[in-house]
């Protein structure tokens, strides 16, 4: 009792309150997702799409008996409401008329009897008002007209293609536009059942595959040399997930959602849209201008919270389209809905409740959702309730404008965007409706503002492309002039300064170092021999390696960025650089010795380090050149980047043969070895971390139940 | 032999300290039952207009009024006329323990626990009866006393009486009077008032439905308190009332200030026993839910000590057009007047306030190095070109707030954000040029965070200075991230002790002096009531109340105006303007109607401006409930917003900025000012609810506003209204 009344009373009141203390608690927040640099997204506050309006219950409509069991909502053509109650021997269907006032209740009947529909799981009702009931409970679909007449009642379909074990448990129907329509079965993973519009079955459609990884081929292939019968018949089979809810499209196309998937993972691919072959043509346009297969995207969040002893997986339960063939979406563990354009853009997600919703918005046990104009219905099992949603202004505003924005129309969207922008800053698809219209209009400065704004890699790169070219017809000549300039003066000063016999760095070991690309046979030489490597030098080049590593990820051009602010570990970086060259040169030294090794500590450091000097120097050129070089040239980059550790490894492997007085052979077989000594220092280090974890973990325990008392 | 005699006085003082122990429950038990005695059925206090009579036959406690005869009853009178047996009925008092060996909460009515088993005594006192309830199976007393005062009984139940003399239960919290507030489910017209946010009737009937159960914490929920989730965004209890509407008589019941953390509960339409009714229920020990070490679930722990105050409830008979909420907002407005805690503000009500959030901090990269940085999103010269546009084009001024224009921004830095406004937002010229400007009509607020801290500085610890929660852990909050709503476990906020806060507020006063500020907003005290369990003193909320109405005080005394946001009622009591008043009661789905409660007790007394419109999920609904009140709108405003604003930021900064909002607030504040120049210096006296999502607010200066509070449209006595639209009648 305590628990939960007093436990969560006020929480996020009060945090709302200590924060910011301007806000009207509305019971949760409506959310979109901002794409970052490093090409993850992440979740944040926006404007309300939907705003809830009234919660229907039979105690509202003036009705007797509450909507028990309601299990399925749907709209007819006239916008009028069907409640599905497929409570145990409770069954009935609720007509609301489109103000949400009670029309009829449909008592469905064959031959003037009551039909049993009890447990019945889903609903639709098609363009001539004819009502479908999916009794998955008496394995049938029946068919009435709009007075609940049953015209047909659609059994397990007699055809060889329906196999034997077969468990037949209508849950979902829908029909396209020609009449075709499709039955969905609890737990089938065939696919739905497929129908023409005479009602003759034609087989099973768009079913879910199973995801194969490499681990799971090899475990296959293992299987298959090893099994025999005993161990065929212990092992376990993986199936694809099955379906749990499907709608069509304006166009005829099925929509297919899947549930709950791994429980410690909310997957992706759960929406699909399937062509008459029942492959899935659902792409979403990622914002580097390509369209990738939707069974790569997660509508769900990437994060699974864990509560209370359990891991609450996002859990899809039912899916509706509407006219512009937007995907709505309904998870029934959060109570969270989700709106998403035909091309897989969210639009905004609102609802919640977590199984515990009391407030108008939020659910304790959402089950069903319908749409209909700017209208959203989401019927809550728990509370016996349907909550209705209206698209608010700001709603009606993105609605328009992202579909102006598919359809191509940037000119007539960009007022729009703006007003969208206006009471929503942070609206990442506003600013690349906007990036796309100022690229349409050939205002490339604006374009390149909104496109960074946006995260819209495409049309900054459009816009780059074209501001670049403009600046170099403009400067061709003083840029060409100028560098041919430099170069000429470069040449000069060192013509000069060569006749007169005078030397520009006249250290020896700087000069040894500037050897290093040209004449690496020589400088290495000078290295071992002469004693000419600078220790001074290679811990700069150590430090500049790491460097021109993390100015790469923060500092390049903004196509190139890979670094967020928020998520950027320049440790990391620095363990990937720097920290790898000095686990080589710890490794090569210590195996080196056992396998006759000439070369001292000193010079593997300073050799391994003056090896990386072209790596160094093209990474520099790189974060330089992305400033300028666009996507479409951005092989330029990738090539330099190849020369450069081509180059260095190269140089690394003269350095080692000359340092350590190998042969190549001998070098090749010692670099494995180091390699390998590598991966068991790593380990070791691992190792001890976790242990020194564990051990904080232990002490930061004792310490906190000290300090906090 | 000295040695000798030493050890056997050593034994001698062992053996009668053992004997001790052993005796202990028996010598309190003994001496409960000494000092127990009981009465006959009598009146046991009258007035000129009350009479208390004691029923010993059905151990039932009614108040009569003498010149109608309608009476109130601890057990409903009908109930038992009829013949009524429930036990929940019959349970005057309700418990629940906690089980010391399992950790079980266990709920233990009076009448089964001790009513039963002839374990109530009671005994005349002046003006009263003192009944203690003895719950032996638990070794529980608690002692409650009926008390007739001039206009109402109060109910106490005296802290330092309770007696708990075993181990293996501990008294975790009290139910008192749970039927005395009641109403019978098949009385069409009756209902139940709950304050949950601006206010809200629960009706009564069944209708098919199930029982309806709400329970809100008085105050909200306590910051000192370890919370492991938080689902959705709750509204909380304002006001330390409750009431029930029965027929044409009505009760109020008002939570005395002293009595810490109260639960306000309520049953509308129980199917069993057929009656409704609120009711409060105190709390004496303070709990933490926390993660079990082995297995992750959630188990509570509660408080070692007891909390020693006294809970007590003031009920308020309403008869005839005073048996209302109407009556029951006037009968608290007035209970307050009377003990002189509603201060009348002489700060000019506004059509409209701005609230500008000052900065925030933003993560940078510098070279891969990771930073923080305080990102000016108003800085003064904004602000005030911001505020002169509004006046200019809107012929109206407003009050101002500014927020996060210390250390840490609204991001939360050092305590009050180091008492002093940063200077990246301006230098001493523009501040000055700010306050200047917004001189006249006191209008200008700035807004001090005096309960949460992020870091240390001006000599508050955000290690050592920090409340303690009931099982002595630092109480902290974090954040909530969208849409899983899990804990965002950096940066914490901490929670200030409460012996700390006067001296917080010692130092503001100081510091706002020596800049010239006269106009202080003190948002979070307002709105926050918490614990520390670190002092006896302040166990289970004790003293907020009075302590926050002291330092308000003083800072009224000091000469400054004090502004609070969404605040408690006995804030709100005492500021001189009230910002983010609670306009709904949260939409929970117990709960029927929406009343504005709040509005009727604070309207014409101070100030009073809405939660921001920009930032409400429907502006059209948020603008009719500033007019339903009589409130003035309110905008929350930031001029420079940065799309790298952080994910967790969890404020609505995306819908702030000014650019974006203006031509939407200056049309609003024109529109809306038509309507309130007719209020203007009048205060909301009545609210009706007319059927068809239409209502009536009656005003002062006679005014009438019809509202439509649905989005269909509707028909008002005033005519045909659209979604969300409302009209005014001038008589």
């Amino acid at each position: 009792m305590m628990k939960k009344t007093i436990m969560l009373f006020g929480a996020v009141l009060l945090i709302a309150t200590m924060l910011f203390t301007t806000v009207s608690a509305a019971p949760t927040d409506a959310f979109s997702k901002k794409n970052n640099a490093n090409g993850s997204s992440t979740s944040t506050l926006a404007r309300d799409m939907y705003s809830p309006t009234i919660k229907i219950s039979a105690d509202t409509l003036g009705l007797e008996k509450p909507f028990e069991g309601i299990s399925d909502i749907c709209f007819d053509a006239d916008g009028s409401i069907y409640i599905l109650c497929g409570g145990e021997g409770n069954a009935r269907l609720t007509v609301l008329n489109s103000d949400y006032t009670f029309n009829r209740e449909v008592l469905v009947t064959e031959n003037g009897k009551p039909v049993d529909y009890s447990g019945a799981q889903g609903v639709y009702v098609d363009k001539n008002y004819n009502i479908y009931i999916s009794d998955k409970v008496h394995a049938r679909v029946l068919a009435t007209d709009k007075n609940g007449n049953v015209i047909k009642s659609f059994g397990v379909p007699d055809s060889p293609l329906i196999p034997a074990d077969f468990i037949y448990q209508p849950t979902a129907f829908c029909m396209d536009d020609k009449g075709y329509f499709y039955i969905l079965s609890l737990g089938c993973y065939y696919g739905a059942l497929s129908y023409s519009p005479e009602g003759e079955f034609l087989g099973f459609y768009g079913a879910n595959t199973v995801k194969a990884s490499a681990l799971a081929t090899l475990q296959f292939l293992w299987s298959k040399l090893t099994d025999n019968d005993t161990k065929k018949s212990q092992s376990a089979k993986t199936l694809p997930y099955s379906f749990v809810d499907l709608c069509v499209d304006s166009e005829g196309y099925v929509l297919t959602c899947t549930g709950q998937t791994d429980y410690n993972d909310n997957g992706s691919g759960q929406i699909r849209k399937t062509n008459s072959k029942g492959a899935n043509i659902l792409y979403k346009s990622s914002n580097r201008g390509k369209a990738e297969s939707s069974t790569a995207v997660n509508f769900l969040e990437d994060k699974v919270v864990r509560r209370n002893k359990h891991n609450y997986v996002q859990n899809i339960v039912s899916i509706a389209t509407d006219t512009e063939d937007y995907i709505y979406i309904l998870d029934n563990t959060y109570g969270l809905i989700y709106v998403y354009d035909k091309e897989c853009n969210l639009l905004n997600g609102f609802g919640g409740g977590l199984g515990n919703g009391d407030q108008l918005g939020t659910f304790a046990n959402p089950v069903a959702l319908a749409v209909y104009q700017d209208t959203l219905l989401v019927a809550d099992f728990k509370n016996c309730s349907i909550t209705v949603f209206k698209r608010t202004d700001y709603g009606n505003k993105l609605y328009k404008a992202q579909s102006m924005q598919i359809a191509g129309d940037y000119e007539q969207s960009q007022e729009l965007w703006q007003q969208v922008l206006d009471v929503d800053s942070g609206n990442q698809l506003a600013y690349r409706g906007l990036a796309n219209y100022y690229y349409s209009c050939g205002e490339y400065e604006n374009a390149l503002k909104f496109a960074e704004n946006g995260m819209d890699y495409n049309i900054y790169n459009l816009s780059h492309q074209e501001l670049l070219k403009a600046s170099l017809a403009k400067n061709f000549i003083w840029v060409l002039l100028a560098i041919t300039v430099c170069a000429a003066v470069i040449i000069y000063v060192v013509i000069r300064l060569k006749k007169r016999g005078k030397q520009i760095i006249t250290n020896q070991k700087v000069r040894t170092f500037g050897g290093v690309i040209l004449h690496p046979f020589k400088t290495f030489g000078d290295v071992k021999y002469k004693k000419r490597g600078s220790m001074i030098i290679s811990i700069i080049l150590i430090a500049l390696l790491f460097v021109s590593y993390t100015l790469k990820s923060t500092a390049s051009g903004f196509l190139y960025r890979t670094a967020d602010s928020e998520t950027f570990n320049l440790f990391f970086v620095f363990l990937q650089t720097s920290g790898v060259l000095l686990l080589w040169i710890i490794a090569n030294r210590l195996v080196c010795t056992l396998f006759s090794g000439k070369g001292t500590f000193g010079e593997v450091f300073i050799a391994s380090a003056y090896s990386f000097t072209p790596l160094i120097a093209t990474t520099f050129i790189y974060v330089v050149l992305s400033h300028f070089v666009p996507l479409s040239a951005s092989g330029i980059l990738e090539t330099l980047g190849v020369i450069g550790w081509i180059y260095s490894l190269f140089l690394l492997c003269i350095s080692m043969i000359t340092i350590h007085e190998y042969d190549f052979f001998k070098f090749l077989s010692t670099s494995i070895a180091v390699i390998f000594f590598m991966i068991v220092i790593i380990f070791v280090i691992f190792f001890i971390l976790v242990m020194l974890n564990l051990s904080g973990q232990f002490l930061t325990d004792v310490f906190e139940e000290i300090t906090f008392r | 032999m000295k040695i000798k005699n030493l050890v056997c006085l050593l034994l001698a003082i062992l053996l009668c300290g053992l004997a001790g122990c052993g005796q202990a429950d028996n010598t309190v038990r003994y001496r409960l039952d000494k000092a127990a005695s009981s009465i006959n059925s009598e009146t046991v206090a009258q007035n000129e207009r009350y009479a208390m009579e004691w029923d010993d036959e059905n151990k039932n406690i009614i108040l009569r009024e003498k010149s109608t005869g309608k009476s109130w009853a601890d057990i409903p009178l009908e109930y038992l006329s009829n013949g009524g047996s429930s036990e929940s009925v019959n349970s005057t008092i309700n418990i629940t323990v906690y089980e010391v060996t399992t950790s079980n909460i266990t709920e233990v009515r009076g009448y089964s626990g001790a009513v039963e088993n002839g374990r109530l005594f009671c005994k005349k006192i002046k003006n009263g009866i003192r009944l203690t309830y003895c719950f032996d199976d638990y070794e529980i007393a608690i002692p409650v006393t009926y008390t007739l005062k001039d206009d109402c009984v109060k109910v106490t139940i005296n802290g330092k009486g309770i007696l708990e003399t075993g181990e293996k239960y501990k008294l975790i919290s009290v139910s008192l009077a749970p039927f005395l507030c009641s109403a019978k489910n098949d009385d069409p017209s009756a209902y139940l008032f709950i304050p949950s946010g601006s206010g809200a009737l629960m009706y009564v009937n069944e209708n098919g439905r199930k029982t309806r159960k709400y329970a809100g914490e008085l105050y909200g929920e306590d910051a000192s308190r370890i919370i492991q989730e938080s689902d959705k965004n709750e509204t909380a209890v304002r006001l330390p009332v409750f009431g029930a509407k029965s027929g044409d008589t009505a009760i109020l019941g008002i939570v005395g200030e002293e009595s810490g953390t109260t639960l306000i509960e309520a049953e509308a339409g129980n199917t069993r026993t057929h009656y409704s009714s609120v009711y409060p229920k105190f709390y004496f020990r303070g709990f933490d839910n926390v993660t079990h070490p082995n297995n992750g679930s959630y188990i509570e722990r509660i408080s070692e000590d007891i909390s020693k105050r006294n809970c007590s409830v003031e009920y308020y008979p309403l008869i005839g057009n005073e048996a209302d909420y109407n009556g029951m907002a006037r009968c608290y407005r007035n209970y307050l007047t009377k003990n002189d805690k509603l201060r009348q503000s002489d700060v000019e009500q506004q059509p409209y306030s701005v609230t500008f959030l000052g900065g925030i901090e933003v993560s940078k990269l510098f070279m891969g190095i990771s930073y923080t940085k305080l990102f000016s999103m108003t800085n003064y010269s904004q602000a005030l070109e911001i505020i002169k546009e509004l006046d200019e084009q809107t012929a109206n001024s407003s009050a101002v707030r500014m927020m996060g224009y210390g250390d840490g921004g609204i991001s939360g830095g050092s305590l009050a954000g180091g008492f002093v406004t940063n200077s990246d937002f301006g230098n001493r010229k523009q501040f000055n040029e700010l306050k200047e400007y917004t001189s006249n009509n006191s209008r200008l607020f700035w807004d001090y965070d005096l309960i949460w801290m992020k870091k240390s500085g001006n000599g508050f610890s955000y290690s050592n200075d920090v409340s303690k929660t009931a099982i002595l852990m630092k109480a902290e909050r974090n954040q909530i991230n969208v849409p899983l709503r899990d804990f965002n476990t950096k940066n914490a906020f901490r929670v200030l002790k409460r012996s700390l806060i006067s001296d917080a507020m010692d130092k503001l006063l100081k510091k706002a002096k020596k800049q010239g500020i006269d106009g202080i907003s003190l948002s979070s005290l307002g709105s926050v009531s918490y614990s520390d369990y670190g002092d006896t003193k302040y166990y289970e909320k004790a003293q907020m109340s009075s302590d926050v109405r002291s330092i308000i005080d003083k800072a009224v005394k000091n000469g400054s105006k004090v502004a609070v946001s969404n605040a408690n009622s006995y804030a709100a009591s005492v500021a001189d303007i009230i910002f983010d008043a609670p306009s709904d009661n949260g939409g929970y789905f117990v709960l029927d109607a929406n009343i504005p409660f709040y509005q009727l007790v604070f309207s014409g007394s101070k100030p009073m401006y809405s939660s921001a419109v920009n930032l409400s999920g429907n502006i059209k609904q948020s603008i009719l409930h500033a007019a339903i009140g009589g409130m003035g709108l309110s905008y929350t405003l930031i001029n420079d917003y940065d799309v790298n604003f952080s994910s967790d930021v969890t404020q609505k900064l995306y819908g702030a900025v000014y650019s974006g909002n203006k031509t939407a607030i200056v049309s609003a504040v024109k529109k809306y000012n038509e309507f309130f120049e007719k209020i203007e210096n009048s205060k909301l006296l009545k609210y009706e609810i007319l059927g068809n999502n239409v209502s009536k607010s009656e005003f002062s200066n006679g005014v009438i506003l019809y509202a439509n509070n649905s989005d269909k449209t509707a028909e008002s006595p005033a005519g045909i209204l659209q979604g969300y639209e409302y009209a005014v009648v001038t008589q």
